[in-house]
């Protein structure tokens, strides 16, 4: 895990975009599922001129070729979060504020502890530390449902692709749509199925409680991923948190309500 | 109503504003079709999915489409699918469970686009719902024959080569450890034990590490036994075990017994593999034995020929001494014959000896630390007047620097002796035979290279094979028993080396071998 043999291909690997302000406090931003940092897209330029932006994708988001995607160093959570502290040694990115979605907000947290120098806050939105149901902790989710999940991204191995392939974007004139038609959500079914599986029966909660920096909790008042529930105990369980409702449904609030999270982004920075 | 179309006699044209167009094409789509707001709140559906899912308009309006999905399926819309589509604006083709009348899953494949209402300026999703249960029924057939075929494919991949090796395998203990090699492998976690048949038909011992019971009675009430005397797979539901039979019918030299972790392993074609594998074996412990009974007689016949050699030669040479003043020259002739051949049959008679204890395993060598390049080179010199009667040039080279070896000396000469002789036998006057001595940092090598005729190559296989001759013919109309080579390989395969030849037709032949200089175990030691 020495920083010499990743510097090289990290930023590549990685795909990091460093932009905005070069003098103002780094904001990181960690995706969860789905995509990639296209998903912060609404988001972080709100940010742009008091800080420096720091987009990244997750290891294997942006691979289509799975051969190069460390299957045992991203076993856990762990790895992924080390991939952060990694990325962060290389840029020279300190005091950042990390803002991660879903699992990212998990892998963020994770990262604080690992590296609490590098860190100065954490917002974490729609976060779970724990999707399977345990005996006093509801997840939301039973062993069958989880299977049935990995079971239906199997399946899409063909649908993932015909997915990614017909691009329509609603300008296709816009240089977002050359940006859509470029990089988008190629991630190898395998990898996306390899995290899926790691987040899913993946149990944090003891984790969080050594969260070292204050923490802002985005919550969306109606997600069947990361139900009001769970926000409640991730706040309850950070030693310096608060929790913000965002009045959308659905579990990516930065895409269905992106100024309401702006703005409560804005609040806690 | 227009008139009717001139240019299409018999039809009446049709208007092109039919006002009900647009809402019977979208109520009779071949597919279904789903709007919902951008929170997936449905507001408006088509006939065919109300039909597909066997629901009514009033249960699917005000529920969102995730909640219509199976458990899975509906994480991975909140999770991918719907991301996709804030981001892409479309989404193509993913398939999805949706969950409809009575529980019943119905597979299909959605696809969703973000369509922007021209009047109201509204931005909504439409999603498109095809049917796939016919291509899934196909589709998990398609992949449930495969699996059947590769799982066929491997178990008949594991049979070729277990047949394979135990083919090859040529001691009882080969057998016996491919034979728990494969069965390990097709039992996956439990135990397996091989009982093989006594030599007197009694008991079945079984094989391996010591194990508490390692006898059983051949007329007893085990399973292994039941196996034995049927020949048929018994099994112990209780116990979880199963006995197959090694070998078949009446000739069933062994029980093969398995006890599977997983009693679900005892599935039919499992049980069919071990038979086979059972079966095999069997044949495999009767070749076996009859190579054994083979030695065994062999070893029996030329002991028994021994002795009266012995004596008949004795008495021969006696004869010899007594009378030698007074015999007629024909007469020692006749008595000279005699003893001659005499020799040469117990020569016979030892060779079969020790071919029969080495494919028994039975020789025992008297091993002692000795250099051995003086008793190598010393063997070879015997036959100095014979290569020069014969006008071969005999060459003795000893490069060995006095390295040692333990090695039984007087096997070692028979060894040499074998080698320089054939060398001699074969070669025409002029052609040299060098005998060379060479000492490695871990053994001590020996060549015996000669310019005859060389041995062709469809003589090669079987050249170390009991009782093979070459075609080529002796120089000096010398005989040989053919076992000659047989028994140099198996001495020096009892001394940890081994024997090869290097040979080329028209060139000459180089029979070379050595042998280790320490025993396992024990360092090697410093030449004096």
């Amino acid at each position: 895990m020495s920083p010499e043999r990743w510097s090289v291909d990290l930023v590549d690997r990685h795909r990091v975009t460093v932009t905005g302000n070069p003098d103002g406090q780094p904001v990181m931003f960690v995706h969860g599922f789905g995509c990639d940092q296209t998903m912060w897209r609404h988001v972080w330029p709100a940010f742009r001129d008091d800080h420096r932006i720091v987009l990244f994708d997750q290891a294997g988001a942006s691979e289509v070729d799975a051969s190069t995607f460390d299957f045992e160093r991203h076993e856990t959570l762990t790895g992924y979060a080390h991939d952060i502290v990694a990325l962060c040694e290389e840029l020279d990115v300190r005091d950042a504020i990390l803002i991660g979605h879903s699992v990212g907000a998990m892998i963020g947290a994770l990262a604080c502890i690992a590296a609490p120098e590098r860190f100065e806050a954490l917002v974490m939105v729609s976060p779970s530390p724990r999707y399977l149901d345990d005996e006093g902790y509801v997840g939301g989710f039973s062993r069958a449902e989880i299977d049935g999940l990995l079971e239906t991204m199997d399946r899409n191995y063909l649908g993932w692709s015909s997915a990614m392939a017909g691009v329509v974007a609603a300008d296709p004139d816009s240089e977002v749509a050359e940006e859509l038609e470029n990089s988008f959500c190629r991630m190898d079914p395998r990898i996306a199925r390899h995290f899926a599986q790691v987040t899913f029966l993946s149990d944090n909660r003891a984790d969080l409680s050594a969260v070292p920096v204050p923490c802002l909790v985005l919550q969306s008042t109606e997600d069947s991923i990361a139900s009001v529930e769970v926000g409640r105990y991730v706040d309850a369980q950070l030693p310096d948190s608060r929790l913000v409702m965002i009045d959308t449904v659905g579990h990516c609030p930065h895409l269905s309500a992106p100024e309401a999270t702006v703005a409560a982004i804005r609040g806690f920075v | 109503m227009s008139p009717p179309d001139a240019t299409v006699p018999g039809h009446s044209a049709l208007p092109d504003d039919l006002s009900d167009d647009a809402d019977s094409l979208y109520h009779q789509a071949p597919f279904g079709s789903v709007s919902t707001r951008l929170d997936w709140t449905i507001f408006k559906v088509n006939r065919t999915l109300l039909e597909l899912l066997g629901l009514a308009r009033e249960q699917l309006v005000g529920r969102r489409l995730p909640e219509l999905l199976a458990p899975g399926d509906r994480i991975y819309h909140e999770t991918h699918y719907a991301p996709l589509l804030h981001l892409q604006g479309a989404v193509k083709e993913v398939a999805a469970d949706i969950v409809g009348a009575g529980g019943v899953l119905h597979p299909v494949l959605l696809s969703s686009d973000v369509v922007t209402d021209e009047r109201s300026g509204e931005s909504f999703i439409r999603t498109g719902v095809v049917d796939i249960s016919d291509r899934q029924r196909f589709e998990k057939e398609l992949v449930r024959e495969r699996r059947r075929a590769e799982a066929s494919e491997a178990r008949e991949r594991t049979l070729r080569q277990a047949f394979a090796e135990l083919a090859a395998a040529v001691t009882t203990d080969d057998i016996v450890e491919v034979l728990g090699e494969f069965a390990t492998r097709v039992v996956g976690d439990g135990e397996v034990a091989v009982w093989l048949l006594s030599r007197d038909g009694r008991t079945l011992e079984r094989t391996g590490p010591a194990s508490e019971v390692t006898t059983r009675r051949v007329d007893g009430s085990d399973a292994e036994a039941l196996a034995l005397r049927s020949a048929e797979v018994i099994e112990d539901p209780d116990a979880r075990t199963l006995a197959v039979p090694l070998g078949a019918a009446s000739r069933v030299l062994g029980v093969l017994t398995v006890h599977p972790a997983d009693p679900d392993t005892l599935q039919p074609h499992r049980r069919d593999l071990l038979v086979s594998l059972g079966q095999q074996a069997g044949q495999a412990l009767e070749r076996g034995r009859l190579y054994e009974d083979k030695d065994r007689m062999l070893g029996m016949v030329a002991h028994d020929l021994r002795t009266p050699l012995s004596t008949i030669g004795g008495f021969a040479e006696s004869l010899q001494r007594f009378l030698a003043a007074d015999l007629e020259p024909a007469t020692a002739q006749v008595l000279e014959r005699i003893v001659r051949t005499t020799e040469r049959l117990a020569r016979l008679t030892d060779d079969l000896l020790d071919t029969a204890a080495l494919g028994l395993g039975h020789l025992a060598l008297d091993r002692a630390r000795q250099p051995v390049g003086p008793v190598v080179i010393g063997a070879a010199a015997e036959h100095l007047p014979l290569a020069e009667e014969k006008g071969v040039p005999l060459r003795l080279r000893d490069h060995s620097e006095g390295a040692q070896a333990p090695v039984d000396a007087d096997r070692l000469v028979q060894v040499v002796d074998n080698l320089v002789s054939n060398a001699l036998k074969y070669s025409p006057s002029g052609a040299p035979v060098t005998v060379t001595v060479t000492a490695e940092p871990e053994r001590i090598r020996v060549e015996v290279a000669d310019r005859g005729p060389g041995i062709d190559r469809s003589e090669l296989a079987g050249l170390f094979s009991a009782f093979a001759r070459t075609g080529n013919r002796p120089t000096g109309g010398e005989t040989s028993t053919g076992l000659g080579l047989t028994i140099a390989r198996g001495l020096i395969d009892a001394h940890g080396g081994d024997l090869e030849v290097d040979t080329e037709v028209g060139v000459g032949s180089t029979f070379a071998f050595w042998v280790p200089r320490d025993t396992p175990g024990e360092p090697v030691a410093e030449a004096d």
